[in-house]
């Protein structure tokens, strides 16, 4: 029979001494005697009387100084009282900074996350990634990338004392079941192979067992233990891997799932002594130096002299490469980059970095939330200093009773944090509103969570000082700088005082304002470019299905796709079939291949691209040939010794140095180390995204290319896809069908671009918005400045329309001003934009003109509303009270 | 009119502390109030009333003895003051006196 506790607690908390026996005594008594009716009912009364005495007169005080804060109080009373006495002026400002500030919080939430990734290392700081750099006869080193070769660690190990541990990393992507139910088939393409170094050096902690990988060991992460076993015990069980190795692994530990942000992203480690013992790896030529398929992470003694590390892993570079690097007329150096640089540096290439960000995204998004916090800001400063003359009079009368001027600006500022603080709090809800929204269209991963981390609460604390100073500090000076004298006889001076000013402002937010939306249309413009473009392919209904991963003992796989294609074309609704090693869109085989003429110097090989297709293919893809044969007037020779033949295309046949593309057909080549003859000639067609210039493309020819296209016709495609999956199924029985639409993944190679365009667009609406929010409470505030004026014009027979005309002029000319000041900005940072596409469109004055129109529409719209309500209203309101 | 004023709402309650001459207190009053006036009353309005009238000086307190149903609470307990009865008896007075100046009307 006690009444609640947490009510009483709340009571003890805020009632003043003095007053609690009583209150408390007598709330209990009422308790006691409504108990018997109903106990629920009673509690509630309860807590309902007790927020009741929640009011001034009750509450105790809560400052424990006896410094007196009177003056502040009477700052928030006035503050208090302004914001409510022009309602609308404090909404528009509140909700425009509030909106700037969610774009900020978000954005900062963004960059704290992109930045925070790989810090929870331990040893963070002593931890590189290993990248390989070369060069080409008196040429600058290149950026580097961090594919090297297996023989690399050994190596370094042994000749580097400063290196603490080192460890290769080999992404696989393989097919895993549990022996004990073998129906359960996964594909794991985020397995590593690992030496045992790799969890030592990295903090990924472990939820059970143990951490040390010997030879047909494995470990998993928890999700994955869960998917192959369930909630039965994980140490001990095995696991049947098919992919680089073959063979069953004893799972010996599990560890907790690798965090969002770490850019290495695994959910298996393997051994790195099974991948080298039972691979091609063990039968790899030049002593395990010639096949860059690993990254490399290392470990520094903190003393170490990084310089010094970087020149010796050089110097042992080149005692095993060096001479193979000079016959190739090249050069080649081993840098170290910082383990918390992986994640943002997009210039360096590397395979183990899955999740990747961009400085330059970042530092881009970073502008643009600034520059939209600052167009809501520049709306305080202009209503602030528009209103100036409303608050004349009372710092007259301030001044008067003897306030000094840093009394005033005290004042001013403590208004300008008000708002901003409220603002933010607004800023905060919307955030956590607007976050799934956020992470679905920019692809993140944000949450609540990181509003703790410091990199986030500081960035919060900066914008609130920050804001409340730009905002505050103008309107502050002007204020405190009226003097009493002149303001309390009623003098009115400043409303025009500051107009310029205001102009400017206005100026320079919408400049702000087109910038964006001409950046927008830009952006948008590219992108439809770049997906309509032709691409000499013909992708339309095309499925690629991944040809199998595991074959029946014994089985041929030339024979067995053969049969499979053979099935495939038989099938109603398949138009045709083709196998590659690549599709377009996902790049070559082999990248840098070094090719020339036989009868040229080395020194004068170009940089090809090869894959391999099958006879099929062209007339799938609709390649045209320009000159010679196609692939399926030969046969593959047995003889591995023989001549290879290839297809070329066009720009490599030019860069080749044969005028005419008859010229190149039957020409010997070296491809490599490999002798070659051009059988014929193709017409130029893009492989890859319009970011990719036009590569020299060489295609050999393959029959058992893993990637199998098929072209289905329009009709009933889930009934042919349906047929082709259980012929599948029947020929490779425990394999994974998987398919996708060619088109569709080509297009994939535009996701980061799309979501580029979708963010810019989103913050340049939100500018827009709050400018016109800004220029809304600017046109309201002149007109009623102007009541009279407008009045006496009216009265002497002034239209409706001349008077809007008249509200309107000076802010559409402004507006003339900014997309005069705004198309060069636009041009600059958009041809800069741009240069990183190959193929790209040209940057019309029309689309200024269309941005720039926009802007003056949309703001004319926002004036004339306010202009029109003026216009309209009755002389006689506005006349009578003279 | 004394610089004090006596609100509608005060004037019920000091008039319920005067008629329960030293036994009033929070509980009683607002059971008398809502028993007289056939409605519910707020607690927080009784407490509001007497805080105040005790700042005027119409009413004084003191502790009583502690009881078992409060919590182990003391009742404070609520008297008259001599000028709260003055203030009564002034309001009283005042009353009759205009109300004795109606003149007989009849409402057929």
């Amino acid at each position: 029979m006690h009444p609640p506790k947490r009510a009483i607690q709340f009571l003890r908390w805020f009632c003043r001494e003095d007053y609690l026996e009583e209150l408390e005594g007598d709330l209990t008594e009422l308790f006691r005697k409504e108990y018997g009716h109903s106990v629920i009912k009673a509690r509630a009364t309860f807590l309902w009387r007790v927020i009741k005495y929640f009011r001034p007169g009750f509450i105790r005080s809560f400052t424990s100084s006896t410094y007196s804060n009177g003056m502040y109080n009477n700052y928030f009373k006035i503050a208090w009282r302004n914001l409510f006495s022009g309602k609308s002026f404090s909404f528009l400002n509140i909700i425009g900074l509030s909106i700037g500030m969610t774009c900020c919080l978000i954005i900062f939430q963004y960059v704290a996350f992109e930045s925070g990734f790989d810090r929870f290392h331990a040893r963070k700081d002593n931890l590189y990634r290993v990248l390989q750099s070369y060069a080409q006869g008196n040429d600058a080193m290149e950026n580097g990338h961090a594919y090297t070769a297996q023989a690399l660690t050994p190596a370094l190990r042994e000749g580097v004392p400063e290196i603490v541990s080192i460890t290769r990393v080999h992404s696989e992507n393989a097919i895993v079941f549990n022996p004990t139910t073998p129906s359960q088939i996964f594909e794991e393409d985020a397995a590593l192979y690992v030496d045992d170094d790799f969890m030592n050096m990295f903090s990924f902690p472990m939820a059970s067992g143990a951490k040390a990988l010997a030879s047909g060991t494995v470990l998993v992460s928890e999700a994955t233990a869960k998917k192959y076993f369930g909630n039965g015990p994980i140490e001990g069980q095995t696991l049947n891997v098919t992919g680089d190795t073959n063979k069953i692994y004893t799972v010996v530990g599990v560890f907790k799932n690798i965090p969002e942000n770490s850019h290495l992203q695994f959910t298996m480690l393997l051994p790195m002594e099974d991948l080298l013992k039972g691979s091609d790896y063990s039968t790899e030529p030049e002593g395990g130096w010639s096949w860059n398929n690993f990254t490399t992470y290392l470990e520094l003694r903190p003393d170490a002299d990084r310089a010094a590390v970087t020149r010796k892993m050089t110097d042992i570079l080149l005692k095993y490469r060096g001479d193979a690097l000079k016959e190739r007329g090249a050069r080649g150096a081993l840098n170290l980059q910082p383990f918390s640089d992986i994640h943002l540096n997009s210039d360096v290439e590397g395979a183990g970095s899955i999740v990747s960000g961009s400085y330059k995204t970042l530092y881009f998004f970073l502008v643009i939330g600034v520059i939209t916090l600052v167009i809501a800001l520049v709306n305080y400063i202009n209503l602030a200093t528009a209103r100036a003359l409303n608050r004349s009079r009372e710092v007259g009368v301030r001044k008067a009773v003897g306030a000094n001027r840093t009394q005033l600006v005290a004042q001013f500022l403590y208004e300008s944090a008000f708002t901003n603080i409220s603002a933010m709090i607004l800023a905060l809800g919307l955030t956590f509103i607007l976050l799934p929204f956020v992470n679905d269209i920019a692809e993140t991963k944000l949450s609540v969570a990181q509003w703790l981390e410091p990199m986030f609460l500081m960035s919060l604390g900066v914008t609130l000082f920050a804001g409340t100073l730009l905002a505050g500090l103008y309107p502050a000076f002007v204020l405190s700088s009226f003097k009493p004298a002149v303001v309390l006889k009623g003098i009115a001076s400043s409303v025009s005082a500051h107009f310029a000013l205001r102009k400017g402002l206005v100026v320079i937010q919408f400049t702000a304002c087109i910038v964006l939306i001409s950046g927008t249309v830009i952006v948008m413009n590219q992108l439809r470019y770049m997906r309509t473009l032709d691409l000499g392919l013909n992708l339309e209904h095309l499925v690629s299905v991944q040809g199998p991963r595991l074959l029946p003992d014994n089985a041929d796989r030339a024979t067995l796709m053969n049969t499979f294609m053979h099935e495939v074309r038989q099938l109603p609704g398949v138009q045709g079939a083709a196998t590659s090693t690549r599709l377009p869109g996902q790049g070559f085989n082999w990248n840098g291949a070094a090719t020339r003429k036989v009868t040229d110097d080395k020194s004068k090989a170009i940089v090809g691209v090869a894959t391999y297709i099958d006879s099929a293919f062209a007339p799938l893809y609709g390649l045209e040939l320009v000159a010679g044969k196609e692939f399926r007037s030969i046969t593959l020779p047995e003889d591995p010794n023989a001549i290879w033949q290839v297809m070329v295309n066009e720009t490599a046949a030019k860069t080749l140095g044969f005028p005419k593309a008859d010229d190149a057909v039957d020409e010997l080549l070296m491809i490599g180390d490999y002798k070659a003859s051009i059988l014929g000639v193709y017409k130029d067609f893009k492989w890859s995204s319009a970011h990719q210039h036009q590569q020299s493309i060489i295609f050999g020819m393959t029959r058992t290319g893993n990637n199998v296209s098929i072209r289905l016709s329009s009709e009933d495609i889930p009934g042919t896809m349906n047929k082709i999956q259980s012929l599948y199924a029947s020929l490779f029985p425990g394999n994974l069908f998987h398919y996708a639409f060619v088109d569709q993944n080509f297009d994939l190679q535009y996701r980061d671009d799309q979501r580029f365009a979708r963010l810019f667009g989103i913050f340049a609406g939100m500018s827009i918005f709050i400018a016109c929010l800004g220029l809304f409470g600017l046109v309201a505030f002149t007109a009623q400045q102007r009541t009279r004026e407008i009045g006496i014009r009216k009265v002497l027979g002034a239209s409706v329309n001349s008077v809007v005309a008249l509200l309107c002029r000076d802010f559409i000319l402004l507006i003339g001003i900014a997309i005069v000041i705004a198309t060069p900005v636009a041009w600059l940072t958009m041809s800069r934009w741009l240069k990183s596409f190959a193929y790209r469109i040209d940057i019309h004055i029309g689309i200024f003109l269309l941005a720039g129109l926009l802007a003056v529409v949309v703001a004319a719209l926002t004036i004339s509303l306010q202009a029109l309500k003026a216009a309209r209203s009755n002389p006689v309101n506005s006349l009578r009270s003279e | 009119m004394s610089q004090h004023t006596l609100g509608e709402f005060e004037e019920l309650v000091l008039l319920t502390v005067a008629a329960q001459h030293n036994e009033a207190y929070g509980v009683s009053i607002l059971e008398s109030l809502e028993k007289e006036l056939e409605r519910k009353v707020n607690v927080s309005a009784v407490h509001v009333a007497l805080k105040r009238m005790e700042e005027k000086g119409f009413v004084d307190s003191r502790y009583g003895g502690i009881t078992e149903d409060r919590g182990g609470r003391r009742k404070k307990f609520y008297i008259i003051t001599a000028l709260g009865k003055r203030m009564l008896d002034e309001q009283y007075s005042l009353r009759n006196a205009i109300y004795k100046r109606i003149p007989k009307i009849s409402f057929n």
